[in-house]
């Protein structure tokens, strides 16, 4: 059967755009839907198709080219590399660290419970394995 | 019957033809509402909940605006018939007009309807998210349609640069009676329209979003193709005409002779492709699309301006047909040649308009 790689932005979020596309096509690729060595549409395809500038969609290409996701090679596109094994750098671990804090602390200043959190996280982690 | 008689009854059945044309002009406007099916989510271009083109208040705007596009387009065709002098130029030129009349009282009343819709219906929310496909999906488009795409998109262009080269390797053969200095502004017409069209169907082939007009990228751009084809195929008659024409005289009368004999079959053929071709982009259409761009990207009621799509052509907010985004600078570069090329030409045709009438008098003139 053919797979399927939607990919769905909300212009009118605060989520920056690239963002949002970073954060599908990541995952997209931990679930197994995009699988190593498939290629991505070019920059100015995928613009084309969301109505948004080239920038954006290039921004989040490099954003995923820089955490070893994609391999991006001039002439070539962009094409998927698979999920890293090697443990983040003290820098990297340090921003997913601030990144969490800032989630949590959004939800839980919505009334979001800490045993809530702990298990909609432990969801979404055995999901993403399972898949 | 005396010659007289016939060149009344003539004149007669001419006059009914055009004002018959003037009539009929509506009804090809894809544009209008009524003709093929719609996006329900869209209404006189204004953005609508889904139900409302059923809703009394619905049918009572497209009845009115029926009803008065018929009252005004009948009365233009009424005038028209008994007020168009004499001659068969001075008649084309004034049929030129009261189609462009009959455009402008359309654009009209379609814009009245679209205000009342705007009323009725009240603020609506405009959708916010948009999606994309990452991976390929369907089949590729077979090799027939993307020749026959290809040559849709070339040909409006390629016929006039073939016909300049043709002329300027046999220019010095040009003969002198048939005004050789007319020459390039009539190949400058017939290329800066061919330019127009192959820039919009290569911005729908190629620059055109892989989610609009039909629910599948595949459909969408089988979609696109059939468009294509379908104002390739529209665009090419008067172009092909123009350029016979043009050429005719290299010929000794040879290909003037061809196309007044086959003027006629081969503008028969042209219809029967394009409602050929409309029947399959019924077909394809998704009603169900929604406009995915804000509503202040549409100005005066048709003209899509958008600085931040990429995309060179979209849907219509009906979904039929297309727009060109005039947001794009290569398209500006584009229309201002095709607006150069058309300038030219119409001066050229408003300085013979003395000549034409001197032609129509004198012809008048040994026919009494």
């Amino acid at each position: 059967m053919a797979r399927s790689a939607q990919l769905k932005i909300d212009i009118s979020s605060d989520v920056p755009a690239y963002r949002q596309i970073a954060d599908q096509v990541r995952a997209l690729v931990v679930e197994g839907a995009l699988e190593p060595g498939d290629s991505l549409p070019p920059v100015r395809k995928l613009a084309l198709d969301l109505g948004i500038h080239f920038n954006t969609i290039a921004e989040a290409y490099r954003t995923l080219a820089r955490e070893g996701l994609l391999d991006i090679t001039h002439g070539h596109g962009a094409r998927v590399a698979g999920i890293s094994s090697k443990s983040p750098d003290p820098e990297e671990a340090e921003n997913f660290r601030q990144r969490l804090r800032e989630l949590v602390a959004m939800v839980r200043s919505r009334g979001l419970s800490t045993r809530r959190i702990i298990g909609e996280l432990r969801g979404v982690v055995d999901g993403l394995e399972q898949s | 019957m005396s010659d007289a008689t016939s060149i009344r009854l003539m004149d007669l059945g001419l006059r009914i033809v055009q004002a018959s044309l003037i009539l009929l002009a509506p009804k090809l406007w894809p544009w209008l509402p009524g003709r093929v099916p719609e996006r329900g989510s869209t209404f006189f271009g204004v953005r609508v909940p889904p139900d409302f083109a059923w809703s009394d208040a619905g049918r009572n705007i497209l009845r009115t605006f029926r009803r008065r596009l018929w009252i005004c387009i009948f009365a233009l065709a009424s005038v028209y018939a008994g007020a168009v002098p004499e001659g068969a130029a001075v008649q084309g030129l004034w049929l030129f007009g009261a189609l462009m009349a009959s455009w402008l009282i359309s654009w009209v009343l379609y814009g009245v309807a679209r205000l009342r819709t705007r009323i009725e219906v009240g603020a609506t929310s405009e959708p916010s998210v948009r999606t994309a496909t990452l991976l390929p999906e369907g089949k590729p488009q077979s090799h027939g349609m993307a020749f026959a795409g290809w040559i849709a998109m070339t040909a409006p262009l390629g016929v006039p640069i073939i016909t300049a080269i043709l002329l300027a390797m046999n220019w010095s053969r040009y003969p002198a009676r048939f005004h050789p200095e007319r020459v390039p502004l009539q190949i400058v017409m017939a290329a800066s329209f061919g330019l127009l069209m192959t820039a919009t169907l290569f911005g729908l082939r190629y620059r055109a979003r892989a989610s609009d007009w039909a629910s599948t990228p595949g459909a969408s751009l089988r979609y696109r193709t059939y468009l294509g084809l379908q104002m390739g195929v529209a665009s090419l008659a008067p172009i092909l005409g123009l350029c016979a024409l043009t050429l005719g005289p290299l010929f000794g009368g040879f290909l003037e002779g061809i196309w007044f004999g086959v003027n006629f079959l081969v503008l028969f053929v042209l219809i029967g492709l394009i409602h050929r071709i409309k029947s399959k982009l019924v077909k394809v259409f998704d009603p169900q699309s929604v406009d995915p761009m804000a509503d202040h990207c549409w100005k005066w009621t048709c003209f899509y301006y958008n600085p931040n799509d990429p995309a060179w052509v979209v849907p219509t907010r009906s979904g039929i047909t297309c727009s060109l985004n005039h947001a794009r600078p290569i398209l500006w570069a584009v229309y201002l040649l095709a607006t150069a090329g058309t300038l030219l030409s119409l001066v050229q045709v408003a300085q013979r308009v003395p000549e034409m009438i001197r032609t129509d008098s004198a012809i008048r003139e040994l026919l009494h």
